[in-house]
């Protein structure tokens, strides 16, 4: 059998449990555009600004960072409470990934944690990576995935989140290494985009070219996109990420109703309904502290506890529910022999 | 012409911006429904804080205290919000069978400008002791009348309206509420808001007692109408019904059912919202059209983690704006249909 490489080594591919492939534990978004509401900007997120913040999730720096050693570790335990088995941590170099701390809440909560190289949109590059060819990338990367992360001798078992936000020449440069370095290695390889009209079909002519399996290749963020061209990106046979359950708020105060967790249940059954169920995968994106129960979020555990009840409801059978959350990140995940 | 507030009578040309459905001091707090209707015996009694906050955001019934407002300097901090957004008045429904306590309505409007219209009537039968269920249509009327004409008791607050009128199955006793207050309607002229929805049998049981005692529906508002079908609201209009969608702001699941069951307004967003006011207007009933958040719990309000009571002058109105719907037509809806609706014309 398969194996996928967690922190703490080795972990066969049946023995991964419930997997959530796109979550972050120890990590700092970058602040993407200007602040609605500048006065919150270096507040605690406490639960008087916290309806602020649903408005602008931008709006406050200490919303943008996971940072408490106790916070996360409760949050994690907790997943693993209520069932939880194994989280894909794909915060990337430059988003403050300290993989220390990860390692320890590993140990801590016996959940498997599958750790991320990479880089993330530009926006949270370090100053360095402009200056850097392909091939110094594709090394760190290899390095991480076969040696260790800093300096431990914990490895990587994913590619990303690779960050493309404009296809940025740093970015292309980021996702060619990151194709090259599957190909040395087998690690599957998560991109990151958001409502990417363009970049989508940039990203699949670049990882094409570089010959990369689309079936080793999981896009981002596909609740953000419309519904034709998350079909399109299916039907060239990548793993489609409905990743942002529990995300419910504005990204701005005027234009900007993002899609709700029944939306996105919408999405997941167009899919299984054009055939293409055995690339879907769900997860959380955890990334706010006010996605954390401490903060008034649902948590790491949402989809097994609240979204597996409501697709049921919805008229998912559990089958098809098994196939998303436990065997499709599980084929994707193993890849070592 | 002058509308009764809790501080007295007030030019309508003075209310402003009107929220016609909302509530200030309240609480879900009838006979045996606590700690029965919570699915959480953990958290039931604990009070609410940011980490009881995701499990009310799918059960706002889980714990006892989100379904209290009752403190004064609280409220107090949410209207002065209100006000400093631009709103104006606020129609208040806590009806009997939902602890209103229109002394501290006032306290609260004294201390922040804000008109507060206080609504007269019974709500829900599950919320009525025994002595209520047992109530003629005399009765109920008498005890309207009574809070119209010399305040509710032992405060000496007067009522400025009828409602929410409590429908939920359209008991004997529901049914006595509605043809009691469509008769004060019918004789002292006063508007009136009914919990109800669109359910269309429910709306035609209703509005034929409504006719029978001879209410005039230009005066009568139907809340909870967000998820009406297009449909549904425009024959209401037709009636003359003003057709109010309250839950603006409610983005919240009820996982466990809670007492209400289905509760499709638990699924229901701002967005979908959004998309039923702009076809609404599009469809010609702009003029029949109420807005308004219906804040009852605690999660609602912005100390503890809601949008308040400003939301619809904060969020809602630059995101109609930005459907299509001018600032005009939408400050129609907030100061003159609900103007408009008081006045009776």
């Amino acid at each position: 059998m398969k194996k996928a490489m967690t922190l703490l080594g080795p972990v066969e591919a049946d023995s991964l449990g419930h997997i959530l492939p796109h979550e972050h534990i120890f990590s700092q978004l970058p602040q993407f555009g200007k602040p609605t509401y500048p006065e919150l900007d270096d507040k605690k997120v406490t639960i008087d600004i916290l309806g602020k913040l649903r408005r602008d999730i931008w709006t406050c720096k200490d919303n943008l960072r996971l940072d408490e050693e106790e916070v996360m570790l409760s949050e994690v335990a907790s997943f693993k409470a209520n069932g939880g088995g194994t989280i894909v941590d794909v915060t990337t170099i430059g988003l403050n990934r300290n993989i220390q701390k990860v390692i320890k809440i590993a140990n801590e909560t016996g959940v498997n944690i599958i750790a991320g190289t990479g880089y993330y949109v530009k926006e949270g590059h370090p100053k360095e990576l402009s200056m850097m060819t392909v091939d110094q990338i594709y090394k760190i990367m290899v390095k991480e995935l076969t040696e260790g992360i800093d300096n431990t001798t914990s490895k990587a078992g994913i590619i990303g989140e690779i960050g493309v936000s404009c296809m940025h020449p740093d970015e292309e440069k980021v996702l060619r290494a990151a194709a090259r370095a599957h190909k040395e290695t087998g690690a599957p390889i998560s991109v990151h985009q958001f409502a990417g009209k363009k970049e989508l079909p940039q990203i699949d002519a670049i990882l094409k070219e570089e010959g990369v399996s689309p079936d080793k290749v999981i896009l981002c963020h596909m609740c953000s996109v419309d519904s034709e061209l998350r079909i399109w990106a299916a039907d060239r046979g990548y793993y489609i990420e409905i990743d942002s359950f529990g995300n419910e708020y504005y990204t701005n105060a005027i234009a900007g109703i993002a899609p709700r967790d029944p939306d996105r249940i919408k999405m997941v059954k167009e899919l299984i309904g054009r055939g293409y169920l055995n690339q879907i995968l769900l997860s959380n994106d955890i990334a706010l502290k006010i996605l954390l129960k401490k903060y008034g979020g649902w948590g790491y555990e949402h989809i097994k506890v609240n979204i597996k009840p409501f697709m049921l409801r919805e008229g998912i059978p559990v089958k098809s529910l098994d196939t998303m959350i436990y065997y499709n990140p599980m084929r994707v995940m193993a890849y070592i022999n | 012409m002058q509308i009764m507030t809790v501080t007295g009578l007030v030019d309508i040309d003075k209310l402003g911006v009107i929220l016609p459905h909302e509530h200030v001091i309240m609480a879900f707090d009838w006979p045996g429904l606590w700690p029965d209707v919570s699915h959480r015996p953990d958290l039931v009694w604990k009070k609410v804080s940011i980490e009881n906050l995701g499990e009310l955001r799918r059960n706002y019934c889980a714990i006892r205290d989100n379904a209290v407002l009752d403190n004064v300097d609280e409220m107090t901090k949410e209207l002065e919000i209100f006000k400093k957004v631009g709103g104006g008045t606020v129609m208040e429904m806590s009806t009997l069978g939902l602890y209103g306590d229109t002394a501290k309505l006032k306290e609260i409007s004294q201390r922040t400008g804000v008109y507060i219209i206080a609504g007269t009537g019974f709500y829900l039968d599950q919320t009525f002791s025994e002595e209520v269920k047992n109530m003629s249509i005399n009765n109920m009327y008498d005890m309207m009348m009574r809070d119209i004409t010399e305040g509710f008791p032992g405060t000496g607050v007067k009522a400025g309206m009828i409602g929410e009128v409590g429908i939920s199955n359209f008991s004997q006793a529901e049914e006595n509420s509605v043809r009691a207050s469509a008769r004060v309607q019918r004789d002292t002229g006063f508007a009136m808001n009914v919990h109800i929805g669109t359910n269309p049998e429910m709306c035609k049981k209703v509005i034929s007692a409504l006719k029978e005692e001879g209410a005039d529906l230009k005066k009568v508002a139907f809340a909870h109408c967000d998820w009406g079908s297009l449909q549904e609201c425009i024959e209401l209009a037709n009636e003359g019904i003003y057709v109010e969608s309250d839950c603006f702001g409610n983005e919240f699941y009820v996982d466990n059912g809670a007492y209400d069951g289905d509760a499709p307004w638990a699924f229901t967003g701002d967005g979908d919202r959004l998309n039923a006011i702009k076809e609404r207007i599009d469809g010609g009933i702009g003029h029949k059209l109420f807005l308004s958040q219906d804040i009852c719990t605690k999660m609602q309000t912005v100390q503890f983690g809601g949008y308040g009571y400003g939301h619809l002058l904060e969020n809602i109105v630059p995101m109609l704006e930005y459907r299509g719907v001018s600032r005009e037509v939408i400050y129609k809806i907030m100061k003159e249909n609900t103007a408009r609706f008081l006045l009776g014309e």
